[in-house]
Formats: C-alpha cells, sequence, structure tokens
C-alpha cells in the first residue's frame, strides 16, 4: 500500500526505485510530466486536455465498483490502494519494466489525447451533464411558485372573512336568543303571522318559521326573504357590498321550466329599470335559487370573472342550468341595455370549496 | 268576460276618476287550466285568490304565493296600486320545500 505523503515523496523523485507498478494506462499518461520540474507542472496539467483527467478519475470509480471482473493481481490492488489513498487526478510515477502490464484493460491508450479528440469533446459531454438537470430544476421552480401562489391565496382567503365574519355575523344577545327560541318552539297558533316584510310583501308565518328549525325542510319563502334582505343591506350600505341582483325562488322555475321549456318572454318584465332602478349589465353578481324537487341549490352569475357558478351542497353537477343562464344574461343585456356579450369568453365553475350537507 | 274590456282603456284614456274593469289570469306552472277573473282595479287582490283557490281544488287554500311578473302579491293590494292592465297574468306557484 502507498500512503499519500510517500507518493509526494516520489513526485519529486521520479525514477525512485520504489516506486510503485504502473500497468494502468492512466498513471502511464502522467508519466510523461512527471520528470519536469513542479513549476512547469502547473503548466502541463493546465495544458492536458480536460477529458484525460475526467477519464481517469471515471476509470477509477469503474474499478472500485466492480472487483470481482478483474483478475485480483497486484497491480490492481495497488491501484485499488491508490484510488482509496490519494486524488487520481493527481501524477503518479510508474515503472513499466519492472511490472509487467497486468490485462486489466484489454484496449491500452497511448495516447490519451487521441481518445479525447476522437470522442466528443469534454466541455460537451459536461455541459450536457450539468443541463440535463436543467429540466427538473424549472419543473420545481415552477411547482414552487405554484405552490407558493397557492399558499398566498390560502392565506388571503384565510385572513380575508375572518374580519368579516366578526362584523357580519353578531352574536345575538339572549333576549334575542329567547325570541327566536320562542318562534321556533314556542306555543301559539301555527297561521300567526310572525313576520311582514313590507317591501317584499312576504309573510312568514310560525308554520313556515318552523322550517328553520334543525334538520327541517327550508321553504321558498324564507330563502326570498332572507334574499330580500341581503339586497337591503347592499342598498344600505353600497360602498361596502359588491352589487347584486337576487333573483327569488320562482325566477328559475318560470324561466326554464314551463310547458315550452326555456322562455325569456316569460321573465322579460322581472327586471325593468323601473322596478330596479338598475340593470343587471351593472351588477357584479347575479344569485340565482335552483330549487330541485326537493334540494335547495345556487347559480350565480359572476358578471365581474365572467363565470357562470353553480353551488350544490351535495357535490351535484349541472350544466344545464348554466346553459339556460348564459341563454338569459345575453337576451336580457341585449334587451334590456342593447348590448351584446360575448359569451365564448364566459366559463363553468362548479364551486368546490363550500360546506356540504352531511345528511340528504 | 272579454266584453268589458274595451270600456276600461276608453276611460283610462278620458280619465281615471271612474274604476275599471280588467281581467286578471292566473295561470300555475304547470299550465292546467287557467283562472280568468274580472274586478274593478280598486277591488283587492284577495278576491282573484279566493277565486284561483275555489277552482283549483288539489291546492290547499292559504298554502302558496301569487306573483305578478316578480311582485309577490298580497290580498289587501289592489290592481291599480300594482298598475295592472286587462290581461295580466298573475303566476300561482306551489310552495317550494327543500333540503
Amino acid at each position: 500500500m502507498i500512503s499519500a505523503p510517500s507518493l509526494l515523496h516520489r513526485r519529486k523523485r521520479p525514477h525512485d526505485a520504489s516506486s510503485p507498478p504502473s500497468n494502468l494506462h492512466g498513471p502511464q499518461r502522467s508519466r510523461r510530466f512527471c520528470g519536469w520540474s513542479v513549476g512547469s507542472r502547473f503548466f502541463a496539467s493546465s495544458s492536458i486536455p480536460p477529458g484525460a483527467g475526467f477519464f481517469q478519475v471515471d476509470m477509477g470509480n469503474f474499478f472500485s465498483s466492480f472487483p470481482a471482473f478483474w483478475p485480483r493481481g497486484k497491480g490492481l490492488r495497488e491501484y485499488k490502494g491508490l484510488v482509496d489513498a490519494c486524488d487520481l487526478t493527481t501524477v503518479v510515477t510508474t515503472d513499466d519494466a519492472k511490472f509487467p502490464p497486468v490485462p486489466v484493460v484489454t484496449r491500452t491508450i497511448n495516447d490519451p489525447r487521441n481518445a479525447v479528440l476522437n470522442s466528443e469533446p469534454y466541455y460537451k459531454k459536461a455541459h450536457e451533464k450539468a443541463r440535463s438537470h436543467d429540466k427538473r430544476t424549472s419543473e420545481i421552480s415552477l411547482q414552487v411558485n405554484l405552490l407558493e401562489e397557492t399558499r398566498a391565496e390560502l392565506q388571503k382567503s384565510a385572513e380575508a372573512p375572518k374580519e368579516d365574519f366578526s362584523q357580519l355575523f353578531i352574536p345575538l344577545t339572549a333576549e334575542e336568543e329567547n325570541e327566536v327560541h320562542e318562534c321556533l318552539y314556542g306555543r301559539g297558533s301555527s297561521i300567526e303571522v310572525l313576520a311582514l316584510h313590507e317591501p317584499s310583501n312576504i309573510e312568514v308565518s310560525r308554520e313556515k318559521f318552523w322550517c328553520l328549525k334543525p334538520r327541517a325542510w327550508l321553504n321558498d319563502e324564507v330563502i326570498n326573504l332572507y334574499l330580500e334582505l341581503l339586497k337591503e343591506r347592499e342598498r344600505r350600505e353600497p360602498k361596502r357590498f359588491l352589487k347584486c341582483h337576487f333573483f327569488n325562488t320562482f325566477f328559475y322555475k318560470k324561466l326554464a321550466c314551463g310547458k315550452n321549456g326555456y322562455d325569456y318572454k316569460s321573465v322579460k318584465r322581472w327586471t325593468t329599470n323601473r322596478k330596479l332602478g338598475y340593470e343587471l349589465i351593472e351588477c357584479d353578481k347575479i344569485f340565482v335559487p335552483v330549487h330541485r324537487d326537493i334540494h335547495w341549490c345556487l347559480a350565480i352569475i359572476n358578471m365581474k370573472e365572467k363565470t357562470f357558478q353553480y353551488l350544490d351542497s351535495l357535490g351535484g353537477v349541472d350544466h344545464h342550468v348554466s346553459k339556460v343562464l348564459a341563454k338569459y344574461i345575453a337576451e336580457e343585456v341585449k334587451d334590456k341595455s342593447n348590448k351584446e356579450i360575448d359569451l365564448s369568453s364566459w366559463h363553468e365553475e362548479l364551486v368546490d370549496y363550500i360546506p356540504f350537507q352531511k345528511n340528504g | 268576460m272579454q266584453a268589458p274590456a274595451p270600456a276600461p282603456e276608453e276611460d283610462s284614456k278620458a280619465g281615471v276618476k271612474s274604476p275599471e274593469f280588467i281581467t286578471i289570469k292566473v295561470v300555475d306552472q304547470e299550465e292546467r287550466r287557467p283562472v280568468r277573473h274580472t274586478i274593478r282595479t280598486t277591488d283587492k287582490l284577495q278576491v282573484v285568490m279566493d277565486r284561483y283557490y275555489s277552482e283549483a281544488p288539489e291546492v290547499t287554500y292559504g298554502t302558496g304565493s301569487f306573483y305578478f311578473d316578480d311582485i309577490r302579491l298580497k290580498g289587501d293590494k289592489t290592481p291599480a296600486q300594482l298598475k295592472m292592465e286587462d290581461g295580466d297574468i298573475i303566476d300561482y306557484f306551489a310552495p317550494q320545500i327543500g333540503g
């Protein structure tokens, strides 16, 4: 075995008798330069084609990884020792005469420069090798960007409603809680009107109010009244809320479920400027409750984002609703505002980031 | 039924003093049987509703809603208040329940 210090020492005295055997072409190549002075060695090694050094290292790795395939001669063991003991890029002195070459490699390369010249230039290989990771790197960076964006969005959506919720949903006082409890479970005539909303003429009797009990079926009146209240809130504070229009629960039925299917004329008069004071084209969102026999869904014509959204707490999908509403909004805008809507840039969105009901 | 219709139109052109008669049609969404009723524009709409309930035996009295376009009707309102005209249609919607 040869230790690194002795190797260094030998470099200075290249023809020392104790120099290790060289039956390997790598060190053979090195021998050319070993007789030179130390100062010139730097020059020499810098003038070696880069492929040569690369080749050496490669061979070393190759040997050490497949020791069993090669004859277990002294040379190989010594070479392995070299590999273990020192950096192979350093120059090793050898003596061919003392140790005849062991056929470790069948093809001997006398002048490694030829090999380098005949093969592809090293820098090309190195460049390609380095570039081979580029694709993956760009993929990773894309993924990172995507994840960052998603995270930012989630953070935003997590933060935004937090402040809103505290303002929008004020907890009921004890007194109000009692009142609600009285309405839901108190005694009294079932047809007694508990609430009358003058502008919409919606009366909520005790019987209708019961639909707000846990696990009860919701009726049209409470939904329509709630939508009216949402509109009132928006009118009160137009700067704070999006401009919305809320159709009642009968609109979709009238528009799409008549005897002749879709019929714009049947709802044409529902949205005159005289009644509303605005046109639908000015709205950010238009809400359309959809009653599906025994289940409530909600469709939204999102004018701002040019989407037809469909919300179903049972996870249902209905492309027909979007088609009907697309047809409707195009006709409505043409009729009331005399404008054309280019629906080709609109798309359908099945909203799935909503609470889902577990009953049903 | 349609006979009094031209007369009120003349009236409305002349002036709005005298009560005019209009015929209102109530339809359900299945368009089973339209119910026509002629009333004075100053009469309460409850009359029309009662007429509808009486002619639609499958409908429980007092249930469902009557709409004139997007306006929900209450029995104590009059056609004049809602600016209803002869031949206008009232929609009857059966109650909707859902979970």
